[in-house]
Protein backbone atom coordinates (compact mmCIF):
# COMPACT_ATOMS: atom_id res chain seq x y z
CA UNK A 1 0.00 0.00 0.00
CA UNK A 2 1.61 3.30 -0.51
CA UNK A 3 0.32 6.46 2.08
CA UNK A 4 -1.99 3.68 3.76
CA UNK A 5 -4.08 3.83 0.77
CA UNK A 6 -4.80 0.56 -1.37
CA UNK A 7 -3.15 0.33 -4.32
CA UNK A 8 -4.47 -1.00 -7.58
CA UNK A 9 -2.24 -1.79 -10.34
CA UNK A 10 -3.14 -3.35 -13.77
CA UNK A 11 -3.26 -6.61 -13.90
CA UNK A 12 -0.17 -7.52 -16.08
CA UNK A 13 1.88 -5.57 -13.94
CA UNK A 14 1.03 -7.59 -10.66
CA UNK A 15 4.32 -9.16 -9.04
CA UNK A 16 4.24 -12.68 -8.19
CA UNK A 17 2.56 -12.75 -4.41
CA UNK A 18 0.22 -9.74 -5.48
CA UNK A 19 -1.33 -12.57 -8.27
CA UNK A 20 -1.02 -15.22 -5.30
CA UNK A 21 -2.51 -12.64 -2.65
CA UNK A 22 -5.81 -12.21 -5.15
CA UNK A 23 -5.82 -15.98 -6.13
CA UNK A 24 -6.32 -16.69 -2.14
CA UNK A 25 -8.34 -14.03 -1.55
CA UNK A 26 -10.80 -15.48 -4.41
CA UNK A 27 -10.50 -18.49 -3.68
CA UNK A 28 -11.43 -18.54 0.03
CA UNK A 29 -14.51 -16.15 -0.69
CA UNK A 30 -15.63 -18.68 -3.78
CA UNK A 31 -15.64 -21.51 -0.47
CA UNK A 32 -17.99 -19.93 1.53
CA UNK A 33 -21.61 -21.00 0.87
CA UNK A 34 -24.38 -18.50 -0.72
CA UNK A 35 -25.63 -17.55 2.23
CA UNK A 36 -22.41 -16.55 4.19
CA UNK A 37 -21.58 -12.66 3.47
CA UNK A 38 -18.20 -13.34 3.03
CA UNK A 39 -19.00 -15.47 -0.01
CA UNK A 40 -18.29 -14.74 -3.80
CA UNK A 41 -21.73 -16.14 -4.47
CA UNK A 42 -23.40 -13.91 -2.27
CA UNK A 43 -21.21 -10.46 -3.36
CA UNK A 44 -21.84 -11.13 -6.93
CA UNK A 45 -25.62 -11.35 -6.00
CA UNK A 46 -25.76 -7.69 -5.70
CA UNK A 47 -25.28 -6.93 -8.95
CA UNK A 48 -27.65 -8.98 -10.66
CA UNK A 49 -29.74 -12.18 -9.99
CA UNK A 50 -31.00 -12.39 -7.06
CA UNK A 51 -30.94 -8.93 -5.98
CA UNK A 52 -30.30 -6.72 -9.10
CA UNK A 53 -29.16 -3.56 -7.17
CA UNK A 54 -26.40 -2.50 -10.55
CA UNK A 55 -27.43 0.73 -12.36
CA UNK A 56 -26.94 0.60 -15.97
CA UNK A 57 -28.65 3.38 -18.19
CA UNK A 58 -31.43 4.46 -16.56
CA UNK A 59 -33.49 2.87 -14.50
CA UNK A 60 -35.76 4.36 -11.50
CA UNK A 61 -33.94 4.67 -8.17
CA UNK A 62 -36.07 4.87 -4.92
CA UNK A 63 -38.96 6.67 -4.93
CA UNK A 64 -38.02 8.64 -7.77
CA UNK A 65 -40.46 8.40 -11.15
CA UNK A 66 -37.96 9.66 -13.36
CA UNK A 67 -34.75 7.97 -14.72
CA UNK A 68 -31.00 8.55 -14.16
CA UNK A 69 -28.01 6.85 -14.37
CA UNK A 70 -25.72 6.34 -11.36
CA UNK A 71 -23.70 3.39 -13.51
CA UNK A 72 -20.16 5.10 -11.95
CA UNK A 73 -20.82 5.92 -8.62
CA UNK A 74 -23.19 2.81 -8.07
CA UNK A 75 -19.89 0.06 -9.47
CA UNK A 76 -17.30 2.69 -7.75
CA UNK A 77 -19.18 1.46 -4.05
CA UNK A 78 -20.06 -1.68 -5.35
CA UNK A 79 -16.05 -2.26 -5.83
CA UNK A 80 -15.09 -0.39 -2.85
CA UNK A 81 -17.10 -2.69 -0.47
CA UNK A 82 -15.84 -6.14 -2.72
CA UNK A 83 -12.41 -5.24 -2.40
CA UNK A 84 -12.89 -5.07 1.74
CA UNK A 85 -14.00 -7.98 1.65
CA UNK A 86 -11.26 -9.61 -0.91
CA UNK A 87 -8.72 -8.16 1.47
CA UNK A 88 -10.40 -9.41 4.57
CA UNK A 89 -9.50 -13.03 3.14
CA UNK A 90 -6.30 -11.82 1.99
CA UNK A 91 -4.68 -8.36 3.34
CA UNK A 92 -2.47 -8.36 0.89
CA UNK A 93 -4.73 -8.39 -1.86
CA UNK A 94 -6.01 -5.90 -4.32
CA UNK A 95 -8.30 -5.68 -7.03
CA UNK A 96 -6.49 -4.60 -10.23
CA UNK A 97 -7.70 -3.04 -13.44
CA UNK A 98 -7.84 -5.47 -16.85
CA UNK A 99 -6.31 -2.77 -19.65
CA UNK A 100 -8.54 -4.25 -22.56
CA UNK A 101 -6.85 -1.36 -24.67
CA UNK A 102 -3.42 -2.54 -23.71
CA UNK A 103 -1.42 -3.79 -27.24
CA UNK A 104 -1.23 -7.24 -25.17
CA UNK A 105 -4.98 -7.13 -24.71
CA UNK A 106 -5.12 -6.33 -28.15
CA UNK A 107 -2.87 -9.30 -29.34
CA UNK A 108 -3.74 -12.24 -26.72
CA UNK A 109 -7.57 -11.05 -25.48
CA UNK A 110 -8.25 -11.86 -21.85
CA UNK A 111 -5.11 -11.71 -19.73
CA UNK A 112 -3.04 -14.96 -18.95
CA UNK A 113 -4.30 -14.04 -14.98
CA UNK A 114 -7.61 -15.19 -16.18
CA UNK A 115 -6.71 -17.62 -18.89
CA UNK A 116 -4.52 -19.90 -17.24
CA UNK A 117 -5.57 -22.91 -16.21
CA UNK A 118 -3.67 -23.48 -13.19
CA UNK A 119 -2.23 -21.20 -10.64
CA UNK A 120 1.61 -21.01 -10.15
CA UNK A 121 1.73 -23.96 -7.54
CA UNK A 122 -0.23 -26.04 -10.28
CA UNK A 123 -3.56 -25.76 -8.42
CA UNK A 124 -6.77 -24.52 -9.98
CA UNK A 125 -7.10 -21.12 -11.37
CA UNK A 126 -10.20 -18.87 -9.26
CA UNK A 127 -9.69 -16.18 -11.36
CA UNK A 128 -10.28 -18.49 -14.56
CA UNK A 129 -14.09 -18.46 -13.28
CA UNK A 130 -16.44 -18.80 -10.81
CA UNK A 131 -19.17 -20.20 -8.77
CA UNK A 132 -22.94 -19.32 -10.12
CA UNK A 133 -25.69 -20.80 -7.69
CA UNK A 134 -28.87 -22.40 -9.26
CA UNK A 135 -31.07 -19.79 -11.28
CA UNK A 136 -34.18 -19.96 -12.43
CA UNK A 137 -34.44 -23.86 -12.37
CA UNK A 138 -30.36 -23.80 -14.04
CA UNK A 139 -28.38 -26.12 -11.87
CA UNK A 140 -25.06 -24.64 -9.91
CA UNK A 141 -22.72 -24.65 -12.49
CA UNK A 142 -19.05 -22.10 -13.30
CA UNK A 143 -19.16 -19.71 -14.87
CA UNK A 144 -18.23 -19.24 -19.46
CA UNK A 145 -16.90 -17.58 -21.16
CA UNK A 146 -16.33 -17.32 -25.06
CA UNK A 147 -13.79 -14.24 -25.76
CA UNK A 148 -14.40 -12.84 -29.00
CA UNK A 149 -11.76 -11.63 -31.19
CA UNK A 150 -8.69 -9.38 -29.70
CA UNK A 151 -8.43 -6.73 -31.99
CA UNK A 152 -12.77 -5.88 -31.22
CA UNK A 153 -11.85 -4.58 -27.77
CA UNK A 154 -11.95 -0.99 -27.58
CA UNK A 155 -8.78 1.02 -28.49
CA UNK A 156 -7.05 3.46 -26.57
CA UNK A 157 -7.62 6.16 -28.87
CA UNK A 158 -11.76 5.84 -27.71
CA UNK A 159 -10.77 6.22 -24.14
CA UNK A 160 -8.36 9.11 -24.99
CA UNK A 161 -12.01 11.02 -26.83
CA UNK A 162 -13.56 10.22 -23.55
CA UNK A 163 -11.63 12.85 -21.68
CA UNK A 164 -12.42 15.49 -23.92
CA UNK A 165 -16.65 15.32 -22.83
CA UNK A 166 -16.67 17.92 -20.48
CA UNK A 167 -20.36 16.89 -19.26
CA UNK A 168 -20.63 13.89 -16.26
CA UNK A 169 -23.83 12.62 -17.74
CA UNK A 170 -22.40 12.88 -21.51
CA UNK A 171 -19.29 11.36 -20.42
CA UNK A 172 -21.24 8.81 -18.16
CA UNK A 173 -23.19 7.68 -21.79
CA UNK A 174 -20.16 7.29 -23.69
CA UNK A 175 -18.07 5.01 -21.26
CA UNK A 176 -20.66 2.84 -20.61
CA UNK A 177 -20.94 1.79 -24.24
CA UNK A 178 -17.19 0.85 -24.09
CA UNK A 179 -18.09 -1.02 -21.00
CA UNK A 180 -21.11 -2.50 -22.24
CA UNK A 181 -18.58 -3.63 -25.78
CA UNK A 182 -16.40 -5.06 -22.99
CA UNK A 183 -19.11 -7.41 -21.19
CA UNK A 184 -20.57 -8.64 -24.90
CA UNK A 185 -16.64 -9.48 -26.07
CA UNK A 186 -15.77 -10.79 -22.94
CA UNK A 187 -18.73 -13.11 -22.53
CA UNK A 188 -19.20 -13.58 -26.18
CA UNK A 189 -21.31 -16.30 -27.87
CA UNK A 190 -20.55 -19.85 -27.73
CA UNK A 191 -19.64 -21.46 -31.37
CA UNK A 192 -20.84 -24.86 -30.83
CA UNK A 193 -24.82 -23.23 -29.42
CA UNK A 194 -25.64 -19.72 -30.82
CA UNK A 195 -28.12 -19.37 -28.34
CA UNK A 196 -25.76 -19.73 -25.08
CA UNK A 197 -23.55 -16.63 -24.28
CA UNK A 198 -21.15 -16.40 -21.75
CA UNK A 199 -21.84 -14.52 -18.61
CA UNK A 200 -19.61 -11.60 -18.78
CA UNK A 201 -22.21 -11.20 -21.52
CA UNK A 202 -25.50 -10.83 -19.21
CA UNK A 203 -26.17 -8.70 -16.21
CA UNK A 204 -27.68 -11.12 -14.51
CA UNK A 205 -24.70 -13.43 -14.30
CA UNK A 206 -21.50 -11.41 -15.16
CA UNK A 207 -20.19 -10.60 -11.46
CA UNK A 208 -19.90 -14.26 -10.89
CA UNK A 209 -16.96 -13.96 -13.33
CA UNK A 210 -14.06 -13.23 -11.89
CA UNK A 211 -12.96 -11.18 -14.76
CA UNK A 212 -15.75 -8.75 -13.98
CA UNK A 213 -14.08 -7.26 -11.33
CA UNK A 214 -11.13 -6.24 -13.24
CA UNK A 215 -12.81 -4.92 -16.28
CA UNK A 216 -15.06 -2.72 -13.59
CA UNK A 217 -11.81 -1.71 -12.02
CA UNK A 218 -10.89 -0.44 -15.34
CA UNK A 219 -13.75 1.58 -15.56
CA UNK A 220 -13.62 3.29 -12.28
CA UNK A 221 -9.94 4.52 -13.16
CA UNK A 222 -11.48 5.32 -16.50
CA UNK A 223 -13.45 7.72 -14.33
CA UNK A 224 -10.66 8.38 -12.19
CA UNK A 225 -8.36 10.11 -14.47
CA UNK A 226 -11.77 11.82 -16.32
CA UNK A 227 -12.45 13.40 -13.06
CA UNK A 228 -8.59 14.71 -12.59
CA UNK A 229 -9.15 16.54 -16.15
CA UNK A 230 -13.13 17.45 -15.47
CA UNK A 231 -13.57 17.80 -12.24
CA UNK A 232 -16.80 17.14 -10.60
CA UNK A 233 -18.64 20.35 -11.09
CA UNK A 234 -20.68 18.75 -14.23
CA UNK A 235 -22.59 16.02 -12.22
CA UNK A 236 -25.92 17.04 -11.56
CA UNK A 237 -26.66 18.89 -8.45
CA UNK A 238 -29.75 16.20 -7.95
CA UNK A 239 -27.80 13.37 -8.03
CA UNK A 240 -25.24 14.37 -4.85
CA UNK A 241 -27.32 12.95 -2.24
CA UNK A 242 -28.44 9.70 -4.06
CA UNK A 243 -28.60 6.59 -2.21
CA UNK A 244 -25.96 3.91 -3.78
CA UNK A 245 -28.12 1.07 -2.29
CA UNK A 246 -27.80 -0.92 -0.52
CA UNK A 247 -24.19 0.15 0.36
CA UNK A 248 -24.13 3.13 3.20
CA UNK A 249 -23.05 5.75 0.67
CA UNK A 250 -24.30 8.33 -1.42
CA UNK A 251 -22.97 9.63 -4.66
CA UNK A 252 -21.10 12.54 -2.72
CA UNK A 253 -19.90 10.03 -0.57
CA UNK A 254 -17.70 8.29 -3.46
CA UNK A 255 -15.77 10.92 -5.80
CA UNK A 256 -12.77 10.97 -4.29
CA UNK A 257 -11.09 7.76 -4.07
CA UNK A 258 -8.17 8.87 -1.86
CA UNK A 259 -10.87 9.53 0.86
CA UNK A 260 -12.51 6.18 0.04
CA UNK A 261 -8.90 4.74 0.61
CA UNK A 262 -7.46 3.52 -2.51
CA UNK A 263 -5.59 4.64 -5.34
CA UNK A 264 -4.20 3.61 -8.91
CA UNK A 265 -0.98 2.99 -9.37
CA UNK A 266 0.71 5.30 -12.31
CA UNK A 267 0.70 4.08 -15.90
CA UNK A 268 4.02 4.02 -17.35
CA UNK A 269 2.22 4.86 -20.96
CA UNK A 270 0.59 8.87 -21.37
CA UNK A 271 -2.08 7.38 -22.97
CA UNK A 272 -5.59 6.88 -20.81
CA UNK A 273 -5.54 3.32 -19.63
CA UNK A 274 -2.65 2.07 -21.75
CA UNK A 275 -0.13 0.70 -19.31
CA UNK A 276 2.24 -1.31 -21.38
CA UNK A 277 5.64 0.48 -21.59
CA UNK B 1 -35.77 -12.03 -40.51
CA UNK B 2 -34.34 -8.37 -41.76
CA UNK B 3 -32.34 -5.83 -39.89
CA UNK B 4 -34.96 -3.40 -37.80
CA UNK B 5 -35.39 0.01 -40.72
CA UNK B 6 -36.81 3.71 -39.56
CA UNK B 7 -38.07 4.99 -43.05
CA UNK B 8 -38.07 8.48 -43.39
CA UNK B 9 -36.35 10.15 -40.03
CA UNK B 10 -35.91 13.67 -40.42
CA UNK B 11 -32.33 14.67 -40.74
CA UNK B 12 -31.26 18.08 -39.22
CA UNK B 13 -30.28 20.95 -41.69
CA UNK B 14 -26.85 20.89 -43.20
CA UNK B 15 -26.56 24.40 -41.45
CA UNK B 16 -27.66 23.22 -38.33
CA UNK B 17 -25.00 20.38 -38.35
CA UNK B 18 -22.27 22.09 -39.52
CA UNK B 19 -22.69 25.28 -36.68
CA UNK B 20 -23.21 22.02 -34.22
CA UNK B 21 -20.79 20.49 -32.79
CA UNK B 22 -21.82 16.94 -33.04
CA UNK B 23 -25.03 15.11 -34.51
CA UNK B 24 -26.48 12.29 -32.78
CA UNK B 25 -28.49 9.35 -33.78
CA UNK B 26 -31.21 8.54 -30.74
CA UNK B 27 -32.72 5.41 -30.32
CA UNK B 28 -35.81 4.89 -27.79
CA UNK B 29 -37.57 2.08 -26.15
CA UNK B 30 -34.22 0.27 -26.36
CA UNK B 31 -35.67 -3.19 -24.65
CA UNK B 32 -32.01 -4.71 -22.50
CA UNK B 33 -33.94 -7.81 -21.69
CA UNK B 34 -32.40 -10.56 -23.42
CA UNK B 35 -28.51 -11.13 -24.61
CA UNK B 36 -25.96 -9.06 -25.34
CA UNK B 37 -25.43 -7.61 -28.61
CA UNK B 38 -23.68 -5.08 -30.99
CA UNK B 39 -26.24 -3.02 -32.83
CA UNK B 40 -24.69 -1.22 -36.23
CA UNK B 41 -26.73 1.71 -37.56
CA UNK B 42 -26.71 2.67 -41.24
CA UNK B 43 -28.05 5.30 -42.99
CA UNK B 44 -29.40 5.29 -46.40
CA UNK B 45 -28.95 1.74 -46.70
CA UNK B 46 -31.77 -0.58 -46.36
CA UNK B 47 -30.35 -3.82 -47.19
CA UNK B 48 -27.52 -3.48 -44.74
CA UNK B 49 -26.68 -6.34 -42.79
CA UNK B 50 -23.90 -8.61 -40.43
CA UNK B 51 -21.57 -8.82 -43.55
CA UNK B 52 -22.18 -5.19 -44.97
CA UNK B 53 -18.29 -3.49 -44.10
CA UNK B 54 -18.91 -1.35 -41.62
CA UNK B 55 -17.76 1.93 -43.55
CA UNK B 56 -18.72 5.33 -44.77
CA UNK B 57 -19.42 4.32 -48.28
CA UNK B 58 -21.64 1.63 -47.22
CA UNK B 59 -23.67 4.23 -44.81
CA UNK B 60 -22.14 2.72 -41.88
CA UNK B 61 -22.83 5.15 -38.83
CA UNK B 62 -21.43 3.43 -35.70
CA UNK B 63 -22.65 1.10 -33.53
CA UNK B 64 -24.04 0.88 -29.92
CA UNK B 65 -23.92 -1.53 -27.50
CA UNK B 66 -26.52 -3.62 -25.34
CA UNK B 67 -25.15 -5.20 -22.46
CA UNK B 68 -28.08 -7.41 -21.77
CA UNK B 69 -29.91 -8.55 -18.48
CA UNK B 70 -30.07 -12.26 -19.86
CA UNK B 71 -33.78 -13.08 -18.87
CA UNK B 72 -35.48 -16.07 -19.79
CA UNK B 73 -39.38 -15.33 -21.15
CA UNK B 74 -40.23 -16.59 -17.74
CA UNK B 75 -39.20 -14.53 -15.04
CA UNK B 76 -38.01 -11.07 -14.78
CA UNK B 77 -36.67 -10.34 -11.36
CA UNK B 78 -35.02 -7.40 -12.29
CA UNK B 79 -38.06 -5.48 -12.22
CA UNK B 80 -38.27 -2.15 -12.44
CA UNK B 81 -34.45 -1.90 -12.66
CA UNK B 82 -34.55 -2.85 -16.36
CA UNK B 83 -36.29 -0.63 -17.72
CA UNK B 84 -36.28 0.35 -21.86
CA UNK B 85 -33.25 2.71 -22.38
CA UNK B 86 -32.45 5.52 -24.55
CA UNK B 87 -29.54 4.85 -26.88
CA UNK B 88 -27.43 7.60 -28.73
CA UNK B 89 -24.95 7.20 -30.97
CA UNK B 90 -22.58 10.21 -31.73
CA UNK B 91 -22.41 10.28 -35.81
CA UNK B 92 -21.69 13.76 -37.22
CA UNK B 93 -19.54 12.38 -40.20
CA UNK B 94 -22.48 10.09 -41.42
CA UNK B 95 -25.17 12.56 -40.42
CA UNK B 96 -23.71 15.42 -42.81
CA UNK B 97 -23.34 13.40 -45.50
CA UNK B 98 -27.07 11.86 -45.01
CA UNK B 99 -28.47 15.52 -44.58
CA UNK B 100 -26.11 16.40 -48.11
CA UNK B 101 -28.57 14.15 -50.33
CA UNK B 102 -31.82 14.58 -48.26
CA UNK B 103 -34.22 16.11 -45.54
CA UNK B 104 -34.72 12.25 -44.28
CA UNK B 105 -33.10 9.54 -44.37
CA UNK B 106 -33.37 5.60 -43.59
CA UNK B 107 -31.84 4.24 -40.58
CA UNK B 108 -31.25 0.12 -40.86
CA UNK B 109 -29.89 -1.16 -37.45
CA UNK B 110 -28.20 -4.43 -37.56
CA UNK B 111 -27.95 -6.57 -34.46
CA UNK B 112 -24.80 -8.82 -34.10
CA UNK B 113 -24.12 -11.17 -31.40
CA UNK B 114 -20.57 -10.68 -30.01
CA UNK B 115 -17.50 -12.35 -30.57
CA UNK B 116 -18.70 -14.26 -33.66
CA UNK B 117 -20.68 -11.94 -35.95
CA UNK B 118 -23.59 -13.86 -36.21
CA UNK B 119 -26.63 -11.62 -37.26
CA UNK B 120 -29.24 -11.52 -34.48
CA UNK B 121 -31.89 -9.92 -36.25
CA UNK B 122 -34.92 -10.77 -33.61
CA UNK B 123 -33.37 -8.31 -30.83
CA UNK B 124 -33.69 -5.26 -31.27
CA UNK B 125 -36.28 -3.84 -30.08
CA UNK B 126 -36.90 0.15 -29.84
CA UNK B 127 -39.76 2.35 -30.46
CA UNK B 128 -38.03 4.97 -32.43
CA UNK B 129 -35.25 6.92 -33.73
CA UNK B 130 -34.45 10.74 -33.97
CA UNK B 131 -31.47 12.40 -35.48
CA UNK B 132 -30.14 15.87 -34.37
CA UNK B 133 -27.61 18.26 -34.16
CA UNK B 134 -26.40 19.42 -31.01
CA UNK B 135 -24.75 22.86 -30.90
CA UNK B 136 -24.73 23.91 -27.20
CA UNK B 137 -22.61 21.34 -26.11
CA UNK B 138 -25.10 19.84 -23.48
CA UNK B 139 -26.77 16.53 -24.60
CA UNK B 140 -30.03 15.34 -23.55
CA UNK B 141 -29.23 13.07 -20.43
CA UNK B 142 -29.70 9.38 -21.61
CA UNK B 143 -31.15 6.95 -19.55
Amino acid sequence: MADGLTLRKEVSTLQPAELAALRDGYQKMMAFSGGDNRSWIYWAGYHGFPNFYCWHHGRTGFGDQQTYDLFLPWHRAYLLYFEHTVRDQDPAASVPWWDWTSGQSHTSGVPAAFSDPTAADGSANPLLQGPVPPIQGDPARQTLRFPGPPDQLPTANQVTALMGLGSFVDFTSQVQDLHDAVHGWAGGTDPANQQRSGDMGNIGTSAFDPIFWSHHVMIDRIWYLWQIQNGNDSIPQAYLSKPLSPFALTVADVLDIQQLGYEYAVSSVSAAGNSNA
Amino acid sequence: MSPKKFESVPLPSPESIDAARRAVVEFTGVDQAGPSYEARVFLNNPDAGPETPPTAEHGYAGSFHVYGYGLSPEGDPAGSARLPMRRSLVATDAVRRAAASGDAATVTVVPVLPGGGASAPDLLTADGVSIRAEDDGAPTPNP
